[in-house]
């Protein structure tokens, strides 16, 4: 079950950060904030928009700037 | 009390780190008090009748906090939140900008308003942005557990409370808390003093030599041609970069001491290859504040977000980076600048599908970022606009007669350039050092 949903998970975020960042993912580890290609704090914010959209949940202001990953994004929404 | 003065290097700084330690072996809790005592005692050194500023601060902002925090109703935190940060700007305007809006009442409207002439209230930049981030953390419910102690030492902490770098409450309390680190610990005491002696380095031998040619060419701004005044703003460009970093760099050595771990605020900003890429690496804490504080909440607030909103906030978030800087319209124009530098950056990219070779835009960006500097240091914008001609040629290319006694000072710029470009810098020295074991 917890597979299922964490599958689940980074098959939809893998689709908001090809679409917004316009690149193909190879390494989920790699992406990175100010390190990939495109994502820069403007990306930052819409991935943001998008990610709350998506999963109906609501990041905290404080978190945004914290968020910096692929990988932290993934495990904030899996514990919200 | 500035780092570099040998009152705090060798009496403060030893007496404050024997007592921590020292006490904490009999007591859990007086560690708290030696830091916060130590900060008080620090900050009242430049100006003894300033120190009710900050503990006022606190102590409203303590208040304002636990209202926020033990409030079960959404409408009244908000409320509170906006109110308690409505305070602080205000209490933050009052003090370091009252001058500058008589100033410009008086020349807008030919009045004759007399000045407060209120002493320079230091540290107040930095503390009022920690603690705007604070009340957010309270309103998020990021906050599980303070106490007035508690809150002061994250407040006055000395080795960051003048000039940062501004820290979030999460991030320094479980260090502080944390019994480990209630004990001198080998690695950090090494790290530390090693981190203290880069900082002098840099604060000492490069940036106060420097500093002296940058005085003289700004005092004689008129007189400056091509090699003048390219010297004096490329020496200005290092000057305040080894200024502030060689400050941080104290202050991060110094909060090792005490087993207390800094986040970095430079990266080898001098590095960057793009005005984007510049404020991921530069003053590094203060960019994380404007974008979580002011430029995502007030993009999301906007009904349609699209890349022209959000430049024009990028633009006015720049603006108030600019002001907080200091009460100058010089400051308002460098952040105005970088606003345009980032404007024109993002539109690039969104344009444009090709990327600019690295040296290339390594070079655009340096430049971008020296002119920039200009009006940073310059006392009227008449100096900035006749330092700009003459690097453009415009005012001639012989050398002027008063650097002659300062021709050591170009060796000064070349250290500093292999410096800042072929060196690893102190966030690799933090992450990678290693204590040998014998």
């Amino acid at each position: 079950m917890e597979d299922n949903k964490q599958e689940e998970v980074v098959c939809k975020l893998k689709i908001i950060f090809e679409k917004l960042l316009d690149i193909k993912i190879e390494s989920l580890d790699d992406l990175v904030f100010g390190k990939t290609k495109n994502w820069d704090s403007l990306k930052h914010l819409q991935i943001i928009i998008n990610v709350e959209k998506e999963f109906s949940i609501k990041i905290k202001t404080s978190d945004v700037t914290a968020l910096i990953s692929f990988n932290k994004i993934k495990d904030y929404i899996l514990l919200n | 009390m500035l780092f570099h003065n040998p009152v705090f290097l060798f009496l403060f700084l030893p007496i404050v780190f024997t007592l921590y330690f020292y006490t904490s072996k009999y007591s859990k809790f007086t560690y708290e008090y030696v830091l916060i005592v130590a900060g008080i005692f620090f900050y009242a050194w430049f100006n003894i009748y300033l120190t009710p500023l900050i503990i006022v601060s606190i102590f409203c902002n303590f208040i304002f906090g636990n209202l926020i925090r033990n409030s079960t109703q959404i409408i009244f935190k908000k409320k509170i939140l906006f109110i308690s940060i409505f305070f602080n700007i205000l209490y933050l305007s009052f003090f370091k900008y009252s001058d500058f809006v008589i100033q410009n009442i008086n020349y807008l409207f030919n009045s004759n308003i007399q000045m407060l002439n209120l002493p320079f209230p230091l540290a107040i930049s930095f503390f009022t942005f920690q603690t705007i981030a604070y009340l957010v953390d309270c309103y998020d419910g990021n906050i599980k557990k303070t106490n007035l102690a508690q809150y002061s030492l994250f407040i006055i902490f000395f080795p960051q409370l003048i000039a940062g770098p501004i820290v979030r409450y999460n991030y320094m309390m479980p260090q502080f808390n944390d019994e480990k680190n209630r004990f001198i610990n080998r690695k950090n005491l090494t790290l530390g003093l090693i981190l203290i002696l880069i900082g002098l380095f840099k604060k000492i031998v490069l940036a106060d030599h420097l500093a002296i040619l940058v005085d003289s060419g700004f005092e004689n701004y008129q007189n400056l041609e091509f090699f003048g005044s390219w010297l004096t703003s490329l020496c200005f460009t290092f000057q305040i970069y080894f200024d502030f970093s060689g400050y941080l760099d104290i202050a991060t050595g110094v909060a090792l001491l005490f087993n207390i771990r800094l986040p970095q605020n430079f990266d080898s900003p001098y590095k960057a290859t793009s005005i984007i890429n510049f404020w991921q690496r530069w003053h590094i804490t203060l960019t994380n504040f404007c974008m979580n504080y002011i430029y995502f909440p007030w993009i999301k607030s906007l009904k349609n977000i699209n890349f022209l909103n959000a430049m024009m906030v990028t633009f006015f978030v720049f603006i108030v980076v600019g002001i907080w800087h200091g009460p100058s319209w010089l400051f308002v124009i460098h952040g105005g600048w970088h606003g345009v530098g980032l404007i024109i950056n993002h539109s690039f990219k969104k344009l444009f599908q090709f990327e600019i070779n690295k040296y290339v835009g390594w070079f655009l960006t340096f430049n971008y970022v020296n002119l920039s500097l200009i009006f940073f240091r310059s006392d009227t914008l008449d100096n900035s606009i006749s330092i700009i001609k003459g690097m453009s040629g415009l005012n001639g290319f012989s050398f002027p007669i008063f650097f002659e006694d300062k021709i050591y000072i170009i060796l000064i710029l070349l250290i500093s350039i292999l410096i800042s470009f072929a060196f690893k810098n102190t966030k690799y020295l933090l992450e990678n050092f290693r204590l040998e074991n014998k």
